[in-house]
């Protein structure tokens, strides 16, 4: 079946179309789920509630663009959506903080997991702007009408994020060297 | 790590099915007829509008009284129009004023073939005039078949005028009997009260020859004329289509078909209670014919609602309202749900309550909405059921200007302005459905009631708002009709 007929038929709610849409970009969302979301069993949550909303609103998508594009940005706004129900439990408006040191986060040496699991420890508002910018290409700007926080907030929590990870990757390397 | 993906528990798609099924279920039929409701109204209320008007047209020839004169004037036409088109609409009316008729002697129909020779010895035996049509100027250029529809026709026009004229018999009958029997005064008063025309109409289609005959029909028209009946002034195409003004006041409810927030998603859960508040305006309406009115006017809606399960605090502005405006650029008022403020003072610098200061949270606070629109409205009433208490059913469609917004937050003790919604349309729609109740106080003078249900589409310039207004409004006001 092709993608245009699978869209064609969740548009039409037809169930096996549905699930079939599910299991091909499942893997997908989820791993964005998880980079997302603090936890495993949030991740879950925050993609059934994406999935929902895709089936929701299948039939706003007008073919422009990629669909896979797409279904990606409706899961990062139903986490953002989340995040800014209880955004005031999170951080404080940073002093901009220049994101000076550069952090690489392919570092090859470091599994995958515990790379996301590092992330997933950090602060929310940290884990969301690093997720969007680093690893999924928004500017500053569009982070800032996403989150609703300024631009400068964005770059201030970015550094913070990397300044925390950093110093996670070097704990984790000193480890390793006393191993 | 940016393509990371990692396949989730083989339960997962069981879940988000039951969760499907589940909305499956909660989706309501109603909200979704109700939005288009307006507009499924108005298309057949047009196509109500186009049969009626083919209607109207048709019954000017229909349900004209039918007299024996008329029906064989109408059969005398039919054949002078085949005899040739030629005929004039001046010879016509001269014709239905019955003079010339009973002048000309009808000749064609052979007595033994023609039901309408027997007819026409009937009524001639019952002191009626002649009534037949005039062929005699050429009865041979009928053919058989032209003869056959005439015949018809007439068969059907003196059937009817049998019926009247035994009627009519019978009336005079009574009458004669009641002034043989009333005293010598009663009976001047007769002849007063029935030869009075009442319309030209009637005295121009009277069958009769006699004098008595002519009062009977008069008698029957002031019974069934009177001037003072509700549909009296609107027997003339003219009179029916009158205009009609009706200054409109009356409380508006507002709320939205699927909860939610215009304001920020955030509060998309909280509770929330529409406004009632007060609208205005004024409505002029042309009647199209007895049953339908098509309106219009300019309506200042003024709507609102308010959201409740809220803490305000101040804070800097990146904490504001999404949808907000604010008046201020530096500390801002904000909202946030209720309980997510932590009890006491916060001395972690880290914390993002410390840059936020708690407003007073006595009472219930609020976050209201209030939004005031310019109402152009243009609606077809379609009248259900006539008569001093009128109910007819109202559709249409409203142009909404939007006048001004303003976002507030109240408390037990303070009001305080936030700033104007930024996520309104400046134009918007909505589609009317409802009923008019008008009450007649006296002749061009009503007093009526509106109930009216009014579903907004595109009141929002940000789509993601999952917000789907409607109003509940009941105007009430006065109608004049000119």
């Amino acid at each position: 079946m092709t993608l245009d007929k699978l869209i064609a038929d969740c548009q039409k709610n037809d169930r096996k179309a549905q699930e079939a849409l599910y299991h091909k970009y499942a893997s997908i969302l989820f791993g964005l789920c998880l980079k997302y979301s603090p936890n495993r069993v949030e991740a879950e949550d925050n993609l059934q509630d994406a999935f929902i909303t895709i089936f929701g609103r299948i039939g706003q998508y007008t073919g422009k663009g990629s669909f896979e594009g797409w279904i990606k940005r409706v899961t990062v706004n139903t986490v953002l959506q989340k995040y800014r129900k209880k955004r005031v439990l999170t951080l404080p408006e940073d002093d901009i903080l220049e994101a000076a040191e550069e952090f690489t986060e392919d570092e090859p040496s470091l599994p995958l997991s515990f790379l996301l699991s590092i992330i997933q420890e950090l602060p929310e508002r940290y884990r969301l702007v690093f997720n969007l910018y680093v690893l999924d290409g928004y500017t500053h700007k569009e982070i800032g009408e996403l989150m609703g926080i300024s631009d400068g907030t964005s770059k201030s929590n970015l550094a913070r994020a990397r300044i925390l990870l950093r110093s996670k990757i070097e704990a984790h390397h000193k480890a390793a060297d006393n191993n | 790590m940016g393509q990371f993906s990692q396949k989730p528990g083989p339960e997962m798609w069981t879940r988000i099915e039951e969760a499907l099924d589940k909305q499956d279920t909660r989706r309501v039929i109603i909200p979704i007829w109700y939005r288009y409701a307006g507009v499924a109204a108005v298309a057949l209320l047009l196509v109500t509008l186009t049969f009626n008007q083919a209607i109207s047209n048709s019954t000017t020839v229909v349900i004209a009284p039918v007299t024996p004169a008329q029906t064989q004037d109408e059969a005398r036409k039919t054949e002078s129009s085949d005899r040739s088109n030629t005929t004039s609409i001046a010879s016509e009316s001269k014709e239905q004023e019955g003079g010339p008729t009973r002048n000309e002697s009808p000749t064609i129909q052979n007595p033994k073939k023609s039901p309408q020779a027997t007819t026409q010895r009937a009524l001639a035996s019952q002191g009626a005039s002649p009534l037949s049509p005039t062929h005699d100027k050429d009865p041979l250029s009928h053919g058989e078949q032209h003869m056959d529809q005439v015949m018809a026709r007439n068969i059907t026009g003196s059937v009817e005028a049998i019926a009247l004229e035994k009627d009519a018999v019978s009336k005079l009958e009574s009458i004669s009997e009641a002034i043989a029997d009333a005293p010598a005064d009663a009976i001047a008063l007769v002849p007063v009260s029935i030869s009075e025309p009442k319309t030209p109409e009637i005295q121009t289609t009277t069958p009769f020859d006699t004098q008595e005959t002519t009062s009977v029909a008069l008698v029957e028209a002031s019974l069934t004329l009177d001037p003072e009946s509700p549909g009296m002034d609107e027997v003339s195409p003219g009179a029916s289509r009158g205009l009609i003004v009706a200054p409109m006041a009356g409380p508006v409810y507002y709320s939205s078909l699927n909860g939610g927030s215009s304001i920020d998603p955030f509060l998309n859960d909280n509770p929330q209670n529409g406004d009632v508040s007060f609208s205005y305006g004024v409505q002029v309406a042309l009647k199209w014919n007895e049953k339908l009115t098509l309106r219009t006017g300019i309506h200042n809606i003024n709507v609102g609602y308010a959201t409740q399960g809220i803490e305000i605090a101040t804070g800097p502005a990146s904490f504001g309202l999404s949808a907000v405006n604010y008046n201020s650029n530096n500390m801002v008022i904000s909202v946030f749900d209720k309980g997510t403020f932590p009890p006491g003072p916060i001395n972690d610098p880290t914390n993002a309550f410390g840059q936020l200061s708690l407003k007073s949270s006595s009472g219930t606070p609020e976050l209201r909405a209030s939004i005031s629109y310019f109402e152009i409205p243009l609606e077809a009433q379609y009248q259900l059921i006539e008569g001093k208490i009128s109910l007819s059913l109202i559709s249409g469609l409203s142009g909404l200007f939007l006048n001004n917004s303003e976002v507030s937050v109240s408390d037990n003790e303070n009001r305080y302005v936030l700033g104007e919604l930024n996520n309104l349309s400046a134009f918007s729609v909505s589609t009317n459905l409802g009923f008019g109740i008008d009450y007649k106080v006296f002749s061009g003078f009503f007093l009526k009631v509106e109930p009216t249900f009014k579903y907004q589409i595109g009141a929002y310039s940000d789509s993601s708002i999952d917000f789907s207004p409607y109003q509940l409004g009941v105007m009430s006001g006065l109608r004049f009709k000119f």
